[in-house]
């Protein structure tokens, strides 16, 4: 079995743990790759899983047609998330406006779901805060299931392109993330996965010869 | 099973079950003022404290030389022996090389091996361990490594080619003996050397201690659950930015029921024992 194989039947593993834990769950699908990767995924073991797709009004016209299209192509069980408040109420404040257009709605809808569980395409090596993910993550309303957090940016394309999975076209254009369209930046500005230190590499050398290593 | 510097809190987000086994817990290890590999393994083959049990570094300084560079040392008024003998090791004056049985023997002490009719140890640190495989030669890849003289991808192909020999030879060895009443593996290359180099990165740590997880699902399949099965680390590794360093507990994890409580390094020794007896 090669490392490939070998985190799928992980997060297979994981995604059926979930099922059976959990009474009500639901994925959240933000047309992205990791969850793209996700949705296909939670969709082997429940074709119906209800999916949640946050829609900040705001998104690029590529996600909203790449939403259509998957949903139509895989007959998705989507469930819109909706704000209550409109993105010129809140645009002078990016935090506010990602808070009450994207975080907000989305805890509201699953608490009005009663949902137990929610499938969510993090990964470690994302960011250091996601480090310290855990594969089940306990939440204030429910729990966060993440199936995915030990792949790499390139298993996920190397996944996706050998099932033939389409992806957003923003992609093509060269984005790096789905995000919405006030807010993207240019694909140069994102941080590599694994950034290097000179100082943290300097502490360890210092412990490290400290303890005799040379 | 030693494997070096596993870390606790890694075998429980990745939620490896093989590792796991029935009871596992971390260990302590706050009675080391150092933590050092040969130290804390010398400590758990015979349970005794470094003091007691005299491996206190990572090498040994060939005796002859030693004794010329300690009386050396005293003649002339000097301190500590440990940068003299490094000058004298670049002209070829002196060596240094890793501690075996043989060191332990002179002292009249015994390891966990000498109370077993048929023992088998691989590569286990003062006691057998390969040259190759030791944690002191290691360092010199891990230096290059941190020099930018070798790449990470460099150090974990020989890691992996050195640890696939070394677990084929283990698998041959199981199938060929069946006398043995006690057998150690021991791995230091994929879980510490490569822990120095990626522990901040989890998914490269996931890669590794998955494939321990399933290496250990292997030889229990060979040698059947009713075997006692221990799985030891002498420390854990934890963050520093992309790199580790060495955490201040040791791991460990049983397939039969100890009802351990944080128990220390040398406990295990008594442990062993008493399953030989049994």
């Amino acid at each position: 079995m090669n490392l490939l194989e070998l985190k799928l039947k992980k997060s297979k593993q994981v995604i059926d743990e979930a099922f059976s834990k959990f009474e009500k769950v639901a994925t959240i699908w933000d047309t992205g790759k990791d969850s793209t990767l996700l949705l296909f995924l939670t969709r082997q073991t429940d074709g119906n899983i209800p999916v949640l797709f946050s829609d900040t009004t705001q998104h690029f016209k590529e996600t909203y047609e790449f939403r259509d299209s998957l949903a139509a192509k895989w007959n998705l069980n989507l469930i819109n998330v909706i704000p209550s408040v409109s993105y010129d109420e809140v645009k002078e404040d990016p935090k506010r406006c990602c808070r009450s257009l994207r975080t907000l709605p989305m805890a509201k809808k699953i608490r009005e779901l009663g949902l137990d569980a929610v499938f969510v395409g993090k990964r470690w090596v994302e960011h250091p805060k996601r480090a310290q993910e855990n594969y089940f993550s306990k939440r204030a309303n429910c729990y966060q299931v993440h199936p995915i957090l030990h792949w790499t940016e390139k298993d996920v394309s190397n996944f996706l392109g050998s099932h033939k999975i389409s992806h957003n076209a923003l992609f093509d254009k060269g984005y790096e993330r789905v995000v919405c369209e006030p807010c993207a930046e240019p694909a140069s500005s994102k941080l590599p996965e694994r950034p290097e230190s000179q100082k943290d590499k300097e502490e360890v050398m210092r412990r490290l010869e400290a303890l005799g290593y040379w | 099973m030693g494997l070096d510097a596993l870390e606790y809190t890694l075998v429980e987000q990745f939620r490896l079950t093989n590792l796991k086994q029935l009871e596992y817990g971390k260990v302590d290890i706050s009675s080391f003022k150092k933590i050092l590999t040969p130290m804390i393994w010398t400590s758990f083959i015979t349970g005794l404290s470094p003091k007691e049990h005299g491996v206190t570094a990572f090498y040994k300084w060939d005796e002859k030389w030693a004794r010329w560079l300690r009386n050396f040392s005293a003649s002339i008024g000097l301190g500590r022996i440990k940068e003299k003998g490094r000058i004298l090791e670049k002209f070829g004056l002196a060596h240094r090389r890793i501690h075996e049985d043989k060191d332990l023997k002179e002292r009249g002490i015994k390891t966990i091996f000498d109370y077993a009719e048929h023992p088998i140890a691989f590569s286990v640190p003062s006691y057998n361990e390969e040259p190759s495989a030791s944690a002191f030669h290691k360092t010199d890849l891990l230096k290059g490594y941190y020099d930018g003289k070798v790449t990470g991808e460099e150090v974990k192909k020989r890691v992996w080619s050195s640890f696939e020999r070394r677990k084929r030879n283990l698998t041959e060895t199981l199938d060929r003996d069946k006398k043995w009443d006690l057998l150690m593996f021991y791995e230091h290359g994929a879980t510490d050397l490569l822990g120095h180099i990626f522990r901040g990165n989890l998914t490269e740590m996931w890669e590794i201690y998955v494939q321990m997880d399933l290496f250990l699902k292997e030889v229990k399949e060979k040698i059947g659950d009713e075997t006692f099965t221990l799985v030891v680390s002498d420390h854990g590794m934890k963050p520093v930015g992309r790199y580790g360093v060495h955490s201040s507990y040791a791991f460990y994890s049983s397939n039969i029921p100890l009802n351990l409580n944080f128990p220390k390094i040398t406990d295990f020794k008594d442990i062993i024992l008493e399953k030989l007896r049994e």
